[in-house]
């Protein structure tokens, strides 16, 4: 019997073994099998977002972070070095990343493989390809031409890994393709946390544009078909414009821009894409405590910013005799609304408050203290915000449509009024007269958009105009700049509000002293901020002139090379195809 | 063709399976047939073997023998009966003896009444030792010590000499009178040549070994306050590396043996196996400890095949023997305490100061935003301890709360001592039937947490029992039974989670507490939070966390004696371990403002729920064959492992209670989650060993392994070794020197091993299958975290095992009687086709680039142990002393890898594996004039210093200068690759080098010590980026503990011959940072030797405690880490707390390590 026993044990063991050994993964599916519903295609799709749209405090890169704008627009107490011209070439990383191409590209090879139709599909490749274009946007204006993959890369396959640089205009028109794909077939109800037809039109308008002024004022590259670009851009953002799905949020003059950024649900009236937060959840962002505390970099708006906000009436600020010695509480006199919801100025109270408050210059390099996206006290530590931050809005749909217009010089006064004046009537300011504009070129900007001339010169600066002041933070300004091949703007010394020297200043015309510059010995004086001339802060002439921030640090821009990033040194060894962007 | 040749080994057991089984009784009817026919036929029905002399037992001439079915032992006596012989049974064997009985004693019988000599014999513990031989010298007149250690002999003689022998024990002789009853206590053997070794799937006596096996026995972990066996084996054993992550109490070890086999488990944990089965070494009563054995080289490890590549580890746990019923209790209370220094600056004025100089020099703002009225206020403070700390005052239009104390916060928040206690009880003992063990043990040890934060604490509880049944005389049966239990509950967020935030932000200036008794958490003056809020949240009390594991297994299995010499073996082994952990948050109040109290942070209760479990099924034959010298001994059996990983886990918000803990409490969201994962392994394997005298020996051990872990066509690997030995001694030729060198042993071996194990991880069990990602993001959509799939990581389509192969070559030299012996190994192991991410892919690619088999490793090491025991007499008692050391080493290399650029950034060809590159620094600037003109361009590791404000973007005094090493004029790492590193150099090594222990002690009139030292030669360490205890201000500028003696470290013009450069924040702590330059100046070498253990211990002498019917009673005291010396010029962090190289390690900001005496009590009844 026992030796019988033995035997069976054995028998089970060896005719067992095999498939003892025979484990599938229990938490887990193959992509084989990863496809065959719609639900697993709007899962897959899903991933897209996270990862590829920007986020709120991602400090690499200048034109993904949602409020971080840290270009010449805000002005922190340091500089990354693309801002500085103290870029150097990276071993790897430096933004060279294309982990999400491979994840679109993946969806693109296999959403086939569950048997779905198209008509369930098409929607969802048509937001496979407007992630991929919106990837591939990115590249081209980071890094210049770009090689295009279209298919998930093998190991083995060297010769997509070794591949060259495809031409940009290749790049472009792929780019092209991928978006019409996109708004064919994605649905066109709107929704502010999904890519919709109407997203993908929004991206197309910001591309084309992009794309045209850079084929435009980047002649060195000899690119072609400028206006071909804006074009394109006119066009996606009329199909915006015309059902007029969309409207320019407006309720009371003097909080309605503030609300739209401060509101912890995205308004639909207006935002067309949101990266939303959530209290219940537990994902945060810290754009109160960026604003406000010390040691976040102390944000401050920058001075020629301030100056190009126009008066109320519509009249420029800088055609104000003596408007540059003007001190805070003066300057701040009726001006364009919006500058009043962007920044700390007189008569400033929080959401929930019921103090008035000053800029606090501790918290601000150049006093000009940000209040954009700022929402109740309640969130003011770190990681406590849970506003909604817009990605596409329509008032960028219809600045890219002023723009594009206006640098074809198609631009008509009927264009600005279904478009500028929109942004103007929302906060209460006069709309912008073309005749008057174009005859009188603002001064001021023209000293800072030095390519830009011609008889249009003065509608596409007053464009910029607004342009900058209704986009402000949201993250555009570093490709504007680069488009319109004015990076000579980043090697300015930055600047800060006007003092006339050491006193008692009195900031928000209250009566009350707020702060006191001074030398020598520190007064007595409670309840004021105090700075000590020349340590705490530093202004323009020694004595007196506007703060001067970060003085010391020594600011270029190489017109040759600075307008692309350098590509990693390592990649130039492992694919000796590609090469290095010019003068890197 | 695996299935077919899994039938032809299994068909090797199978052919030796019997025809029929044997009976329990004998039946022989025979007439006038020789004895040796009817032995034969005894031998075939019980299975016992007879030995005897052949010449003797023709003496017994033809015999007549009708029996039926009667017991063994009344067949042999009715054998016997009227011949000159006697028979005795030693284990399975029948040895028959002559009976001598000489003329005179046989007078002698006759007119003197016969002399019974009483005795007992036990061992040098009291033990009472069955089966020792007691002859009378004079008469060889023989018996032997029963269960009890008892022997009743019958002497012919009034007076004489009684030899008692024992193997394993020093042969003893004693005078005898006639009227004495004798207590005999044996000696162990200093060395015994017979000592038996546990191999894989069998013993081994060790003088038979061929391969590289280390053992230790279970006596290291007596009397050790320690929670678990790794704590007291650290440095036992020469290349069984033992690291612990920190020194919280239970703290398990991590395991190596000789250092990294492959670089895709760079820790290279070994096999272990407990009493045959995989098991978890941590979750193990140290007192269960029988032996444990090492199996280190290739040809030791083969038989274990595709786990066995890092080395095996055997734990044997103490069996019951026949005999009386022993019992046996210690317990054992000691005082821990922290092993480096604890005295930090804490005085406010002298702290700020500091934060506010570096903060400064960094950003040109101010951190405390103290005013100089504050300063003032701080600076009185040093002098006028009565003046309040806290103090309301009213800035910017606000009534709030200002803080000038001198808080010492790491004593406020750590206790100076904390205590352990331990309990042990075992039972055993049994007949020739049933043997039985059991034991139990409970130990606490409370952590360093103050008793008002909740002191963290860890419980073990540990329960075995052992019970072995002899059915019949062929078959064997057992049960193994565990259940271990620990827990360690903490107060906060995370025992280690804790550390970095109570190392920041908690200036000595603020206090734990405003004056109402409100917990403090920030100032209004700055936007710090003091802490992270840790403090405030401690004191609340309300926040804590703990895990608990259970380990719970049970064994059956069986040894049968087929036929003569062969016994089959099998067992099956359930394990159940489950395990858990949660997390409870509370919101925190706090108060800046005098009567606002305000709350910090959410509440949540986090539940994490493990059920793993394994099965494990061991079959295999043992068949022993001898012929004259020629000794032969084949194995072979079957092994199938599966286990199985469940996790789930659980997440509320908001809970109704703030003490109770419960998920069904939660008001506020949930979310719940959970996975699954399987391995399996199986595996045929085999052993030849032959010897022929004991002097020439070879071993062969093969396995053929399947794993569940690569694709079906390469799953299975055969894996065989070899090994040999020569034991030269034994040759005539070297008689000559016997008298010096007793014994020598020459070994080599060569093996080659599979290694499945390439993480354990979900993604690594299945390797060879893409899987579709899942998982959930921070982009909401309806109110929701989105669940995604994403792409999965790609999988190389044609891998298989992982290779490596051992050479090992030693040699065992004992001298002078064995008194001193002395073991070397050298050996060479190579892992091929390691599985690695394969070269560097362009960025294009979009992921790392798959797991392939593309790496090959070299590691080179030796192990070395010399040992030195003797016994002698002092003050005519016995002085027995031993002293022993080990020391071992290895490096590795990286022979192939696919790098063809030879990026610093990835592994290269010729790589040593640790090597740290830095750069070289020349001390620091003298004069601001030299800082300013030096000619090299330190831009690259200035970044820190360029963009700092106003006069500090420059160099000045005090600041480092780097040295230009390729004269190029710039300091950078070139295109950091070999071939242009720059100015980068190999400046260390970050892998242990020279690791050793020494061992010691004497046993003299019932006193016993015995010490242990422990250390390693060289080890580099450069201070992590968050290394607060080293860098201080360097860092961040506000770490909370700056060790007393570094404000005098740091450079300034009145003294500039001091460690540390010019103080500038965030210089180690931020890229681009002088400091966070890898560089020589402030590598560090960890190198330490420390006071593992001492231990003295006293007996009461037997005549006292025989009277209370105890058998031994013992007070020892116990320390250990009890010195340490350091080569780390930082006296505030264990140099063991940043060795063992894990990531969160790198800062030395984990629970400490400590050092800890104790006194205990053995008692045995």
């Amino acid at each position: 019997m026992k030796n019988i026993f033995f035997v069976l044990i054995i028998l089970i063991s060896i005719t067992g073994c095999k498939k003892v050994l025979d484990r599938q993964p229990l938490s887990q599916i193959s992509p084989d099998n990863a496809f065959n519903s719609e639900k697993e295609l709007q899962l897959f799709v899903n991933s897209f977002y996270n990862t590829m749209l920007p986020n709120a405090d991602n400090e690499n890169n200048a034109f993904t972070s949602l409020y971080n704008e840290n270009v010449d627009n805000i002005v922190k107490d340091s500089y990354s070095n693309q801002l500085i011209g103290n870029r150097i070439v990276p071993v790897s990383g430096g933004g060279w990343s294309w982990g999400n191409l491979r994840n679109i590209n993946f969806f693109l090879h296999n959403y086939g493989k569950g048997g779905l139709t198209s008509n369930i599909t098409d929607p969802y490749v048509g937001a496979a390809k407007f992630f991929r274009a919106y990837f591939y946007f990115g590249m081209v204006c980071r890094f210049g031409d770009v090689p295009w993959y279209s298919t998930v890369i093998e190991a083995n396959d060297n010769d997509a890994l070794t591949k060259s640089r495809t031409p940009h205009t290749i790049v472009m028109d792929s780019i092209l393709n991928d978006i019409d794909f996109a708004i064919a077939y994605l649905p066109s109800t709107k929704d502010v946390a999904q890519i919709t037809k109407w997203t993908a039109l929004a991206l197309k308008s910001r591309i084309c544009l992009s794309e045209g002024t850079f084929r435009k004022y980047h002649t060195e590259f000899n690119l072609p078909n400028a206006n071909d670009f804006l074009q394109k851009s006119i066009e996606a953002a009329q199909l915006i414009m015309q059902p007029a799905s969309y409207k320019i949020y407006k309720t009371t003059a003097g909080t309605t821009y503030r609300d739209l950024f401060s509101s912890y649900s995205p308004i639909a009236d207006e935002i067309i894409l949101a990266r939303q937060y959530s209290n219940v959840l537990q994902v945060f962002h810290s754009i109160n405590y960026y604003t406000m505390v010390l040691s976040y970099g102390r944000p401050g708006m920058e001075k020629s910013l301030v100056n190009s906000y126009l008066m109320k009436d519509g009249t420029r600020f800088t055609d104000q005799p003596g408007y540059d010695t003007m001190t805070f509480n003066n300057e701040m006199k009726n001006r364009d609304p919006r500058l009043y919801q962007t920044i700390r100025t007189p008569g400033y109270r929080r959401i929930d408050g019921t103090i008035n408050q000053v800029p606090i210059f501790t918290a601000s390099t150049t006093g000009y203290q940000i209040t954009k996206f700022v929402t109740s006290t309640k969130e003011d530590g770190i990681g406590k915000g849970y506003n909604a931050l817009p990605i596409f809005r329509y008032a960028e749909v219809l600045l890219n449509f002023a723009e594009a217009k206006a640098e074809l010089g198609l631009i008509t006064q009927a264009d600005i009024d279904i478009s500028i004046k929109l942004l103007r009537d929302r906060v209460g300011i006069a709309n912008m007269n073309l005749a008057a504009t174009s005859a009188h070129p603002d001064p001021y900007l023209a000293k800072q958009y030095l390519n830009v001339n011609g008889s249009n010169a003065g509608a596409i600066l007053e464009v910029r105009r607004e342009r900058r002041t209704e986009l402000v933070m949201e993250g555009f300004r570093w490709n504007d700049l680069m488009r319109w091949k004015e990076g000579h703007l980043l090697a300015l010394q930055y600047k800060g509000q006007y003092f006339p020297g050491v006193g008692n200043y009195d900031l928000d015309g209250d009566g009350k002293i707020d702060l006191v510059i001074y030398t020598g010995t520190k007064p007595t004086t409670t309840g004021v901020q105090f700075l000590k001339l020349g340590n705490e802060i530093i202004l323009e002439n020694g004595i007196n002139g506007n703060i001067l921030v970060n003085g010391n640090i020594a600011k270029t821009f190489d017109e040759n090379k600075d307008y692309f990033f350098p590509i990693p040194t390592q990649e130039l060894q492992l694919n000796p195809n590609l090469k290095q962007n010019l003068h890197w | 063709m695996p299935v077919k040749l899994m039938v032809v080994i299994v068909s090797m057991v199978c052919l030796h399976l019997p025809g029929i089984l044997f009976s329990q009784k004998i039946t022989i009817s025979e007439k006038n047939i020789p004895i040796v026919k009817v032995l034969n036929s005894i031998q075939v029905q019980s299975g016992f073997e007879f030995f005897y002399d052949n010449k003797q037992i023709k003496q017994a001439g033809n015999i007549s023998i009708n029996i039926k079915e009667v017991a063994l032992e009344n067949a042999l006596n009715q054998l016997f009966k009227n011949q000159p012989f006697t028979y005795s049974i030693v284990d399975k064997t029948i040895v028959i003896r002559k009976t001598e009985t000489p003329v005179i004693d046989n007078i002698k019988s006759f007119i003197t009444a016969p002399i019974i000599v009483n005795g007992s014999i036990s061992d040098q513990d009291g033990r009472p030792l069955s089966g020792a031989t007691i002859t009378q010298k004079e008469t060889k007149n023989a018996t032997q010590s029963d269960r009890n250690g008892e022997f009743r002999l019958t002497a012919s003689l009034e007076k004489g000499t009684l030899v008692i022998s024992f193997i394993g024990y020093v042969t003893q002789e004693v005078q005898f009178t006639n009227e004495q009853v004798l207590r005999i206590k044996l000696l162990n053997q200093i060395s015994s040549l017979n000592d038996m070794v546990v191999v894989g799937y069998g013993v081994q006596k060790k003088v038979d070994l061929t391969g590289a096996v280390s053992k230790v026995d279970g006596k290291l972990f007596m009397d050790k306050p320690v929670a678990n066996i790794a704590q007291s084996l650290q440095g036992a054993v020469p290349n069984l590396n033992i690291t612990f992550n920190d020194g919280h109490p239970g703290s398990a070890g991590k395991f190596n043996i000789r250092g990294m086999a492959s670089i895709t488990n760079t820790g290279g944990s070994p096999l272990i196996l407990v009493d045959g089965v995989p098991g978890d070494i941590n979750m193990i009563n140290p007192q269960d400890v029988e032996s444990i054995s090492v199996l280190k080289d290739a040809a030791s490890a083969a038989i274990y095949g595709a786990r066995g590549s890092f080395g095996v580890i055997l734990i044997t746990t103490k069996q019951g023997k026949a005999g009386k019923m022993e019992i046996a209790y210690s317990a054992n209370y000691g005082i821990q305490q922290q092993t480096t220094r604890t005295d930090f600056v804490t005085d406010g004025f002298t702290i700020d100061s500091l934060v506010d100089l570096s903060f400064f020099r960094h950003n040109g703002s101010s951190y405390t935003k103290y005013t100089d009225e504050d300063y003032a206020e701080l600076k009185k403070r040093q002098t006028d301890k009565t003046l309040p700390s806290v103090v309301v005052q009213n800035r910017n239009g606000v009534n709030q709360y200002v803080y000038y104390g001198s808080t010492d916060w790491y004593h406020w928040l750590f206790s100076k001592t904390q205590p352990s206690l331990s309990h042990n009880l075992s039972i055993s003992g049994g007949n020739d039937k049933i043997t039985y063990a059991i034991s139990g043990r409970a130990f606490e040890q409370k952590g360093m947490y103050r008793s008002y934060l909740n002191t963290d604490v860890f419980h073990s509880y540990n329960f075995r029992a052992k019970i072995n049944a002899k059915l019949s005389h062929k078959l064997n049966v057992y049960t193994n039974t565990q259940f271990a239990a620990n827990d360690y509950t903490w107060p906060g967020w995370g025992y280690n989670g804790n550390y970095f935030n109570f190392a920041v932000h908690a200036l000595a200036s603020y206090v734990p507490q405003n004056p109402d008794g409100t917990f403090t958490y920030k100032t209004n003056l700055n936007s710090y939070d003091i802490g992270n809020g840790i403090f405030a949240d401690l004191q609340h009390g309300k926040t804590h966390g703990g895990n608990r594991n259970y380990d719970m297994s049970n064994t059956v299995g069986f040894n049968y004696s087929i036929i003569k010499n062969l016994v089959i073996t099998g067992n099956y082994t359930f394990e159940l371990m489950p395990y858990s952990d949660y997390q409870r948050r509370t919101l925190i109040p706090y108060s800046i403002f005098p009567g606002q109290t305000t709350y910090l942070g959410y509440d949540q209760l986090n539940q994490y729920t493990h059920i793993d479990n394994q099965h494990t099924i061991n079959l295999y034959g043992t068949y022993n064959k001898s012929h004259n010298k020629h000794h032969l001994k084949l194995m072979t059996g079957y092994n199938q492992e599966v286990k199985t990983y469940t996790f789930n886990s659980g997440m509320r918000q908001n809970l109704l209670s703030e003490d109770l803990n419960q998920l069904d409490l939660g008001t506020g969201l949930q979310q719940s989650g959970g996975n699954s994962s399987q391995w399996a392994l199986l595996g045929f394997f085999g052993r030849v060993n032959y010897d022929f005298d004991e002097k020439y020996l070879v071993e062969f051990n093969g396995r053929y392994d399947g794993t569940s872990r690569f694709r079906p066509d390469s799953r299975f690997g055969f894996f065989p070794s070899v090994s040999a030995g020569w034991r030269i001694s034994k040759e005539s030729f070297f008689d000559f020197v016997k008298s010096v060198v007793s014994e020598m042993k020459i070994r080599a071996s060569y093996g080659s091993l599979g290694n499945q194990d390439i993480g354990s991880g979900s993604g690594n069990l299945y390797p060879y299958i893409p899987v579709v990602n899942t998982s959930l993001t921070h982009w909401i959509n309806g109110g929701n975290q989105t669940q995604v799939l994403s792409s999965p990581i790609p999988v190389s389509p044609n891998f298989t095992w992982e290779k490596s192969a051992t050479v090992d070559l030693g040699v065992d030299v004992n001298f002078f009687n064995n008194r001193l012996q002395v073991t070397y190994d050298w050996y060479q192991r190579k892992t091929t086709d390691m599985l690695v991410n394969g070269k560097t892919l362009p960025a294009v690619f979009g992921v790392g680039s798959p797991k392939q088999n593309a790496g090959d490793l070299a590691t080179n090491g030796f192990d070395f142990s010399v040992q030195w025991n003797n016994r002698l007499k002092l003050l005519s008692k016995d002085f027995s002393y031993n002293f022993g050391i080990v020391l071992s080493d290895y490096t590795a290399k990286i022979t192939r890898f696919d790098n063809p650029a030879n990026q610093l950034s990835n592994y290269y060809i010729g790589q040593q594996i640790g090597e740290k590159w830095g750069y070289s620094v020349d001390g620091f600037f003298k004069t601001d004039a030299e800082a300013q003109r030096y000619a090299v361009n330190q831009t690259f590791v200035n970044k820190q210093i360029l963009a700092s404000p106003g006069e500090w973007k420059q160099l000045h005094a005090g600041d480092m200068k780097f040295v230009d090493l390729n004269g190029d004029g710039i300091i950078n790492n070139g295109h950091n690759t070999l071939a242009d590193h720059g100015d980068l150099k190999k400046i260390g090594n970050s892998l242990p080098r020279y690791s050793f222990g020494v061992t010691g002690g004497f046993n003299w009139n019932n006193i016993d010590v015995s010490f242990f030292f422990q250390g390693v030669g060289k080890q580099n360490w450069y201070p992590g980026s968050d290394a607060g205890m080293f860098w201080g201000p360097y860092a961040r500028p506000y770490f909370s503990f700056i060790p007393k003696d570094m404000p005098g470290q740091m450079w300034t013009p009145e003294n500039p011959n001091t460690y540390f450069p010019l103080l500038r924040g965030y210089e180690a702590y931020s890229g681009g940072g002088e400091l966070q330059a890898v560089n020589d100046k402030y590598l560090q070498d960890l190198a330490y030797i420390r006071l593992k253990n001492l231990t003295l211990g006293y007996s009461l002498p037997n005549k006292l405690i025989e009277k209370i019917k105890l058998q031994k009673v013992r007070i020892y005291f116990s320390g250990q880490n009890l010195l340490t010396f350091t080569k780390m010029k930082n006296k505030y962090i264990d140099p063991e707390q940043v060795a063992s190289g894990s990531a969160d390690d790198q800062n030395g900001n984990n629970y400490p390590f400590f050092k800890n005496y104790s006194f205990g009590l053995n008692v045995t009844f």
